[in-house]
């Protein structure tokens, strides 16, 4: 078996996404993108699949138990299930190690946001800190998005005008991507002038909330041959996961470490020496702008990432094009599903298939997440065609 | 059956959830608090890796020890690492800062007392206490960090 071609994505499906998705249940919009991969795949989801997992938070869904609520509308009844908390590509990993633990040769992995329902989120961020040290009464939880913008832009020399240039081209590349619904011509003025949230973050750094469900199917090398749909499949060529502090005080706040370790363990895995000249294209971890630039350098895609971007190196016509979706900023924060959004517009992309967005002929690419807000935890991928 | 026509008919149940807890400090997070409560600052010690942890925990992350030590956390070594101007829905804005301080493991979040001069990354500032009497053994017995000049 070569290399990084043991286990696969042999279908994608996702709802529609959009900032409100009025009269629509999440179960309704799960239920969509599941009829979407399943078509997609080509299989009869139940008799064929062994395993499910689903990556949901109960404060997001506003349901305690929530994973108990998952399976029905993803076809799952009286299947083995389970819920990851935690995100979307956490959950990839999980389908990674099922394949290749022998429990099923096909697993569905699916991640959601029902973010308009939620009306307290500063609230759910809020109570997801340290009650003794970390929640500050009266003071919104991006306080920390703001600590660790200012900590990173001074260690690593980057500009707050790179960060603007993150939101001016993520958000112009989704005018491209019809599932994009945050897509704006902007200028670099345009995000320094708007609202200070928590200084020097703007407003306009800040990924807004959307709804959407992707659901996707990963089969084991001899399933995925077996099956030999129309589509091409998309090897998980290396996965791997990191967790460092989510106590404020112990934050190195510089670097984002979880991401160097967790990208030097999935290139290892994928054979990936030089990445910048072995990965053709990424989709990663946006929420806020600064965070693309950190998370560019963690992975090894640029020294200095700011200049990367504003230069237009991270262009879709350059030297490695990044969230050519058009990234969180641009489609939407999608909570634990974003990282399920990364991998699907991925997969679109390596199977030829991203329309007005597609790239010539791209061979392979890491996808990234970042659990958000307090966390300093994320995965990451290397998927390859 | 009938179309909906308005946004606010269409079938919503408005709910919140009424949650109360008790978080437990711990054995080393009610021995901190305690002590701030009387203004003293302190950290514990790794004896096999000597890092010093702040707030203080009874375990150490690097090696793993179980920590007993007990060292006071010099409080002129305090400095401002990161900072940041956090709007608010009502009032004035908040000046918040990560405190470090020198050789110590993690720091302490608090306030930063505004100026008129513009706050810097590495600043000197001290921990000011509030009043003894209106002390409650929580966090915010530190009213708030201030620059000094040493």
């Amino acid at each position: 078996m070569p290399a990084g071609r043991e286990v696969a994505i042999v279908g994608i499906g996702a709802s529609k996404f959009d900032s409100v998705t009025s009269g629509i249940s999440y179960k309704e919009l799960m239920y969509e993108a599941a009829v979407h991969a399943y078509s997609d795949a080509g299989i009869d989801v139940r008799n064929d699949v062994g395993s499910f997992i689903c990556c949901a938070e109960d404060f997001w869904e506003g349901n305690s138990i929530s994973d108990e609520y998952m399976p029905d509308q993803i076809g799952a009844k009286l299947r083995p299930l389970f819920t990851v908390c935690g995100d979307g590509l956490l959950g990839l990993a999980h389908a990674y190690m099922h394949v290749l633990a022998g429990v099923s040769d096909l697993v569905v992995v699916e991640s959601h946001s029902k973010l308009s329902d939620v009306t307290s989120k500063d609230l759910v961020e809020d109570l997801g800190f340290d009650p003794h040290f970390g929640r500050i009464p009266g003071v919104e939880p991006k306080y920390l998005a703001g600590l660790e913008m200012r900590r990173y832009l001074e260690e690593s020399g980057n500009t707050h005008e790179d960060c603007a240039s993150v939101v001016v081209k993520n958000k112009r590349n989704a005018l491209r991507n019809p599932r994009a619904v945050y897509g704006d011509n902007l200028s670099n003025q345009d995000v320094l002038a708007s609202e200070e949230i928590a200084s020097p973050l703007t407003k306009r750094e800040i990924s807004s909330p959307a709804d959407g469900s992707v659901v996707v199917v990963v089969a084991s090398a001899a399933k995925a041959r077996r099956l030999s749909g129309k589509n091409k499949p998309v090897w998980v060529s290396g996965i791997s996961w990191f967790s460092d502090t989510p106590n404020v005080e112990e934050m190195d706040l510089g670097q984002a470490l979880y991401a160097s370790n967790s990208a030097r363990k999935a290139y290892e895995m994928a054979r990936i020496r030089k990445p910048l000249t072995q990965i053709d294209f990424a989709e990663i971890d946006d929420t806020y702008a600064y965070k693309e630039l950190q998370h560019i350098e963690a992975l090894g895609l640029a020294k200095r990432a700011g200049k990367f971007v504003s230069s237009g190196k991270a262009d879709p016509d350059g030297q490695i094009p990044i969230n050519v979706s058009g990234g969180s900023l641009g489609m939407g924060s999608f909570v634990e599903a974003s990282a399920l959004v990364r991998a699907y517009e991925s997969a679109l992309q390596l199977r030829g298939e991203a329309g007005k967005m597609q790239l010539h002929n791209p061979k392979r690419c890491v996808v990234q997440s970042w659990r958000g807000i307090p966390t300093q935890s994320g995965v990451t991928a290397v998927l390859s065609i | 059956m009938e179309k909906i026509t308005s946004e606010t008919k269409i079938g919503v149940v408005k709910d919140h959830i009424p949650l109360k807890y008790n978080y437990t400090a711990g054995v080393a997070g009610d021995r901190f608090l305690q002590l701030l409560k009387q203004g003293k600052l302190q950290a514990s010690q790794c004896t096999q890796c000597h890092k010093l942890y702040l707030p203080p925990k009874i375990f150490c992350k690097d090696c793993f020890s179980q920590l007993n030590e007990w060292k006071d956390v010099a409080e002129d070594s305090a400095y401002v690492y990161s900072f940041t101007s956090v709007k608010k829905e009502e009032g004035p804005r908040e000046l918040i800062a990560l405190v470090k301080f020198d050789g110590v493991e993690g720091g302490l979040l608090g306030r930063l007392k505004s100026s008129r001069e513009e706050p810097r990354m590495g600043m000197k500032v001290r921990p000011v206490f509030k009043q003894k009497s209106e002390r409650t053994g929580e966090l915010s017995d530190i009213e708030y960090f201030e620059k000094v000049n040493y």
